[in-house]
């Protein structure tokens, strides 16, 4: 199906936790894991799911990168 | 060192009692749906795995990928009981599509779809079928489909937000739907078929032995509960109607001198 006849995608970057079962350590923090692209918040939920699925992880986030603002810019 | 043998460890496969069934019917349903619930397994996970170096977006890709090791998955854990059972000759679990010359598949699923819109359909339309078949198999006193069935729907909320997903990206444009209308046309009738006619034998005999709870009808009405509505949203047109008064869904005479009722799939 060619890219143009589908319904508009936007950006959504994808942010993951692991937990520390089996280690010493704290829970790991949240970090940045990648992106996706999708229609809808839901549809990226799911793409990232199936995507980032390397860790039974503690906590997933789907942000759409037009929502980040960028604090401080490289000089 | 311990002198317990393994069996008392790893109990072999034939160590554990034998599952019975007093009423042959039932045992013969019994038998008979795991093969159509294992091989629909394989064949959608099969067909949706020659997508995944093709989808329309990176995304769809992996996510073909990731669907086809879940429902290939599924197939190698249902297969098993076909041979756990007391049932002489049960049909062999499928490696290769080639290992059997008899398929227990929908027919739309027979050759590698030919189209991204052909997988939105087999997707949106065969997998949540396969799930209501599971959903009535779930608290089935033969445990071991029961337990398997249970892990499987867990799985399958991920699969079928996905497919709800697709519906809505095909259906978008006017392009899209027109496509994805004529696959649905294609399949529709053999999927309300797929539930067999009202008051099936073999589908009573289960529910009178405590292996499946629901009928064929309540089947149907399930599934179109769970397809229809979406399809309406998207605009997209199927034979059926829910009657408001009567609570349940119409769809008119189905075509049923062409339904293999073993196989459960549309005759060639």
């Amino acid at each position: 199906m060619p890219l143009d006849s589908m319904r508009p995608v936007e950006n959504y970057e994808v942010f993951t936790a692991r937990d520390s079962k089996g280690s010493a350590d704290k829970d790991f923090p949240l970090r940045h894991n990648g992106n996706v692209r999708a229609s809808e918040p839901r549809d990226a939920a799911v793409y990232a799911h199936l995507m980032y699925d390397e860790w039974r992880w503690r906590g997933m986030f789907v942000v759409p990168t037009d929502s980040i603002i960028r604090v401080i810019r490289p000089e | 060192m311990s002198e317990r043998g393994t069996d008392e460890v790893a109990p072999s496969r034939g160590a554990e009692s034998e599952f019975v069934v007093e009423n042959d019917d039932a045992l013969a349903a019994l038998v008979n749906l795991i093969a159509v619930i294992g091989d629909n397994e394989y064949f959608l996970g099969r067909r949706v795995s020659e997508w995944a170096d093709a989808g329309p977006l990176l995304e769809s890709t992996a996510a073909c990928a990731a669907i086809t090791q879940d429902k290939l998955g599924h197939s190698r854990a249902i297969y098993p009981l076909l041979e756990e059972l007391p049932w002489t000759n049960p049909p062999a679990g499928l490696q290769g599509e080639k290992d059997r010359a008899r398929r227990y598949s929908v027919s739309f699923l027979d050759e590698p779809l030919p189209s991204w819109s052909s997988v939105v359909a087999a997707l949106a339309l065969v997998g949540p079928a396969v799930n209501v078949v599971l959903e009535s198999v779930e608290n089935s006193r033969y445990e071991s489909l029961a337990r398997r069935a249970h892990r499987i729907l867990d799985e399958e909320k991920l699969t079928s937000a996905y497919a709800e997903g697709l519906v809505r990206q095909i259906a978008y444009n006017e392009r899209g739907r027109k496509l994805f209308q004529e696959r649905v046309d294609e399949l529709f009738t053999e999927m309300l078929l797929w539930f067999g006619p009202e008051g099936e034998e073999g589908i009573e005999a289960m529910k009178s032995e405590g292996l499946a709870s629901m009928s064929n009808e309540e089947m149907r009405q399930k599934y179109l509960g769970k397809v229809a509505p979406l399809l309406e949203e998207c605009g997209i047109n199927t034979p059926v109607e829910f009657n408001e008064s009567e609570g349940k869904w119409e769809y008119g005479e189905l075509p049923w001198d062409e339904w293999n009722a073993l196989q459960r799939r549309l005759e060639a």
